[in-house]
């Protein structure tokens, strides 16, 4: 009848048109809810015709979603880099109280002290500097250290995060696979924007792809395809953990719902977003950074001693170590696969650590008494290109120095080892802070040779002689005695000038016999010339050392009979020439630049330090134009997303007056309705 | 495109924060007098900028360096001036010896002032800087250089012939000190004559020909032959002269009462008549390197009355040659320190160029434009400005506004 069906229309009108405004409310409601979608009210038609009733639809395009979670990780990726590479480059920016400045002002000080070199004070300011060089360099390794510890908190809180966020996600999973089917009036939009919400947090932690499926439930599966919720409500977790040392934090997956989890390892570059970034610059410069300091401290510790082993101090005596490397060498770390049980200790080879680098070494057993040493990453594995050195450990010695990369492995037992054993050893990562220093006297800096030469007064050629570089102190000083050695040279004498230009010259020596040679065209080296030609007369030779500690020449035109001394610098306070060299250390090539090849030292120490400022600058350059370029596509994602999902106040308010007036006008059908009925009963009476 | 009601808010925040972190960054540049706020605003430039820092430190050390070697060679100087005033002294006295005819009580009282001056030449060879380490003595500056011994009666340098060097630029070191050795040199020899048996026989005994005694002296040394001599006489006028192992060294007749014999000339006393039985031993000592202190002791000795009858006057006139080449010494020393004075002061004007050159190229790395800096400071805050305005005015809108 037409009444009735006016009722019932105006009766379907009315509920849905409250249903539009209740949805509208919802909408204004959530106006500042950020998890919120937005609903419009849909006017579904009835099969039949009319009206059936309002639905509400959640406006959402899950193409954009996936798109601005990706541009989530993204951008938290790069924030992730730059949360602490930031302020290690603010840090690095201050050049006041930078490595570089004490570095310079430590051979400042070798300079003054050069200006008089038997002055105390500048003595003693040298060795405060030097206390001060090291005491700056283990503060900023100490500073990197503290930001390793911070990264890799922040990786145990970001894995206990994901994994509460899985479980989050596999819970909401269930419901609205099983919720869905059952319970009627279920508000299903609601778990979903919950859910959707958890993907958003999540794609602030790790990178992830989200698999639909028709029951509603999400597959999300990390980078390399292992997944982390699967659809039917289970989920994994993940752990920090690390191979082979437990200081360092590294991603580990397993399964929860099986009674045998299987473990996958996460590399790092497959992360992403923040956990990848926090690593990416965990190990792409914070650590190469703290090991290029530890290479640096240990270089200037050794070119130092080295520089004041072959001197005098003001007590007259040879210099001794002017720091303490005792406490550097560091345990070799064994895999976890090892199976032998050998420790290996490995430290710088004092004296001999030109080619030391800035990577760790991995050392593998390869067969019996044989071991192969090669630069590594931090994982472990060893870089390319990186010369791979075999070593013999026959005869079971207690080290053994491995002079391709500048140190020295020590073991009780190399022996216990196992065939395919790895240990991967760290030598510089921070080692700064264990460097003592091993002078507190400024009269055992030595600045002066050990060995000084003079021409004969009464000569009467136009020859002086000259001393060449000190290389050594092994053979020709007798250091107990505050002297030169038995057979150490100690004197020239020309016996002649022949016609022929050539010269006919002793060599005297210290409580030995001297050495006539005869037909020198050039009276250089002659100490190494008397040696040649003692091996070419099938003699032993009469001056022991390769190369010879020190060497003598006589330039310019002697005359017969004139003659020259060597004498031990006794009481030579006022020498400086191993102070010049100290300084030279600043101008030449100390440091290693790359393990690849087989480079030789070729930087600088200014070098090497700038080397770490600019790395750490360009990291931060690049990052924070990628993180801008990220940030602009998270803002125009932002944007479509808002296009489709956001609420717009004044769209509800439009809403909310046309779902009002159409209410009216359906409360008014049901008034028409009832008056017609009325009026229809009236007639009939 | 669909705005939502967030977007609109968040979109007028975020330029809002936009412009305040630019001013902020200008802010700190114009504070902080620099662009490069950290190494990650120009890593280029700052590495750039590092190492002219570094060259300007190095450059800041070699000026302080020439400072304490401009001290060291003024000094040197300033003593050899003195050294070189006494040398002048003593030439004088030696030349007024020489020429002018002095009662035995004159040469007295020269040799006094020639005492005094010695005293003064030692003084100034021992002298001490600031630190109290002696100047001209080489590598062992704890110790006197030229000390006195007693065997050979002379003032001898006993330290070495070390330099210190101060470095003035990467490649140039330059000698701070002068071992003495060079300024105090021996100029000439001398050998100690010692009459021993037969001195009435001797009237006068003088070296005319010093060189070629002591080149005789000091062949019979490297011949492993005595130095000593005797003269035997036969009686009949004739000498000879062999030397204490025996050989015999020259033998002849004596002339006029003379025998000369290497550069030595003996005139025999006026009644001396030498027999048979007679020998003149001569005792002759170690040929002796005389630096300048040496050869003014040596001329006072003779002036007060010491050695042979009429040595004054040889050793006077043997001082003038040597005084010459004493003063020659010194002055060349002088010399020396001049040039490397010149060659500081050259290092300096360039370590000071080179300093201009670098500070202005840090400049035009690292210092902050102002024109620019305050231009882009009003800019930005134009920006924020503008921003406020537009955030407050949008936002005002509402259709709630007028729906009743």
């Amino acid at each position: 009848m037409a009444s009735f069906d006016l009722l019932t229309k105006g009766q379907t009108a009315v509920l849905a048109h409250q249903r539009a405004l209740a949805i509208t409310g919802q909408n204004i409601n959530n106006i500042n809810n950020p998890d919120y979608v937005r609903e419009r009210a849909e006017y579904v038609s009835n099969p039949f015709g009319g009206l059936r009733g309002v639905e509400s639809r959640r406006m959402i395009d899950e193409y954009i979603v996936g798109q601005l979670n990706r541009s989530h990780m993204d951008v938290a990726f790069q924030n992730g880099k730059l949360d602490q590479a930031e302020p290690l480059d603010s840090l690095l920016g201050n050049t006041e109280s930078s490595i570089n400045s004490a570095v310079t002002s430590f051979f400042n000080s070798v300079q003054d002290a050069n200006n008089d070199p038997s002055s105390l004070t500048n003595r003693q300011v040298v060795i405060s500097e030097a206390e001060g060089l090291m005491t700056r360099m283990s503060d900023f390794s100490r500073y990197l250290n503290d930001q390793e510890n911070i990264v890799n908190e922040r990786v145990r809180d970001s894995v206990q995060q994901i994994n509460t966020l899985s479980k989050n996600i596999a819970e909401l999973n269930n419901e609205l696979k099983f919720g869905s089917s059952n319970v009627k009036g279920f508000d299903a939009n609601s778990l979903r924007n919950q859910r959707d919400q958890q993907l958003e947090e999540l794609s602030k932690l790790v990178s992830f792809d989200v698999v639909k499926s028709d029951s509603d439930a999400v597959q999300v599966n990390l980078k390399n395809g292992v997944p982390l919720v699967l659809k039917d409500g289970r989920y994994n977790m993940i752990t920090a953990n690390s191979q082979p040392d437990t200081g360092r934090v590294e991603i580990q997956i397993e399964s929860t719902n099986s009674s045998d989890p299987t473990k996958f390892y996460l590399k790092p570059d497959q992360l992403g977003s923040a956990l990848g970034g926090y690593m990416d610059y965990r190990d792409n410069q914070l650590l190469p950074a703290q090991r290029r300091i530890g290479q640096m401290a240990l270089r200037i510790a050794d070119t130092m001693n080295s520089q004041n082993q072959k001197g005098m101090d003001l007590d007259n005596q040879l210099g001794q170590k002017l720091f303490d490397l005792s406490s550097t060498p560091v345990r070799a770390l064994d895999f976890e696969e090892n199976t032998g049980n050998a420790n290996i200790n490995v430290g710088l080879l004092e004296g001999n650590s030109a080619k030391l680098t800035s990577d760790n070494l991995l050392i593998t057993k390869t067969g019996a008494d044989t071991f192969t040493v090669q630069a590594a990453d931090n994982q472990g594995r060893a870089i390319k290109n990186a010369p791979e050195v075999t070593i013999s450990t026959a005869g079971n010695p207690s080290a053994i120095a491995v002079e391709e990369y500048g140190v020295e492995l020590t073991s009780a037992n190399f022996s216990a080892a196992s065939d395919g054993d790895k240990f991967l050893a760290k030598p510089v990562e921070d080692i700064a802070g264990d460097i003592g220093v091993a002078i507190s006297r400024p009269e055992d800096l030595a600045l002066a040779k050990p060995v000084r030469v003079s021409d004969d007064l009464e000569n009467q050629g136009s020859a002086n002689i000259e001393l060449e570089s000190i290389n050594g102190t092994s053979n020709f000083f007798d250091a107990a005695g505050k002297t030169l050695a038995d057979g150490a040279p100690t004197g020239v004498a020309v016996d002649a000038v022949n016609s022929d230009g050539t010269f006919d010259v002793t060599l005297s020596r210290k409580n030995g016999s001297d050495i006539t040679l005869t037909g020198l065209s050039d009276l250089k080296n002659l100490a190494q010339q008397a040696n040649d030609q003692a091996a070419a007369n099938g003699n032993p030779a009469p001056f022991a050392g390769s190369p010879l500690d020190y060497d003598i020449s006589i330039n310019g035109q002697p005359a017969a009979g004139d003659s020259y001394s060597i004498e031990y610098n006794t009481d030579g306070f006022d020498d400086n020439r191993n102070g010049e060299a100290f300084t030279e250390l600043q101008q030449n090539a100390q440091l290693r630049r790359s393990s690849a090849d087989s480079d030789d030292a070729n930087m600088t120490f200014a070098e090497g330090y700038s080397r770490v400022v600019s790395d750490i600058g360009s990291y931060v350059q690049q990052t924070r134009s990628r993180r801008d370029a990220a940030q602009a596509i998270e803002a125009q994602t932002q944007a479509m997303y808002e296009a489709k999902s956001g609420v717009n106040l004044e769209e509800e308010a439009a809403n909310l007056i046309q779902f009002e007036r159409a209410y009216n006008a359906a409360a008014r059908i049901i008034t028409v309705a009832q008056r017609t009925f009325d009026s229809l009963l009236n007639a009939v009476g | 495109m669909r705005i939502s009601t967030n977007l609109m808010f968040q979109r007028g925040l975020d330029s809002l924060q936009r412009s305040e972190s630019a001013l902020y960054k200008v802010q700190q540049q114009l504070t902080r007098q620099t662009k490069i706020l950290s190494p990650s605003d120009d890593p280029i430039a700052n590495s750039q900028v590092m190492n002219l820092n570094n060259a300007l430190a190095q450059n800041e050390q070699f000026m302080r360096n020439s400072t304490s070697l401009e001290a060291n060679l003024r000094q040197s100087e300033a003593n050899l001036d003195g050294v070189n005033s006494g040398l002048q002294r003593a030439r004088e006295l030696a030349v007024g010896v020489v020429n002018g005819s002095y009662s035995a009580d004159d040469r007295k009282a020269v040799a006094k002032e020639l005492r005094a001056i010695e005293k003064q030449l030692v003084d100034q060879a021992n002298a001490r800087d600031a630190q109290g380490e002696y100047m001209f003595a080489g590598f062992q500056s704890r110790k006197e250089p030229m000390q006195y011994d007693a065997s050979t009666q002379s003032y001898q340098y006993v330290s070495d012939q070390g330099a210190r060097n101060i470095q003035l630029t990467p490649n140039l070191k330059l000698a701070a000190n002068e071992p003495g050795s060079k300024p105090f040199a021996n100029v000439s020899q001398r050998v100690d004559i010692n009459v021993e048996s037969g001195q009435n026989l001797v009237g006068e005994l003088r070296v005319s020909n010093r060189e070629q005694f002591t080149d005789f002296t000091e062949q019979q040394q490297s011949n492993g032959n005595p130095r000593d001599f005797n003269i035997s006489f036969d009686g009949a006028g004739n000498y000879s002269i062999d030397d204490t192992s025996g050989n015999n060294l020259a033998s002849g007749a004596i002339t006029d009462g003379k025998i000369s014999f290497n550069g030595m000339d003996i005139t025999l006393a006026e009644d001396a008549s030498p027999s048979a039985s007679d020998t003149i031993q001569i005792s002759n000592g170690e040929p002796i390197g005389r630096n300048p202190i040496t050869l003014v002791s040596d001329l006072a000795a003779a002036l007060e009355g010491k050695g042979t009858n009429g040595q004054w006057e040889d050793e006077a006139s043997w001082a003038l040659d040597d005084l010459n080449k004493a003063m020659d010494n010194v002055v060349g020393t002088q010399a020396d320190i001049g040039a490397r004075m010149n060659v500081m002061e050259s290092a300096r004007t360039q370590l000071r160029d080179a300093d201009v050159v670098n500070q202005t190229a840090r400049a035009e790395l690292a210092d902050v434009d102002y024109n620019e800096a305050v231009t882009e400071l009003v800019k930005n805050e134009t920006l924020y400005q503008a921003s406020q305005q537009v955030f407050s005015r949008i936002n005002q809108l509402s259709l709630f506004d007028y729906v009743q």
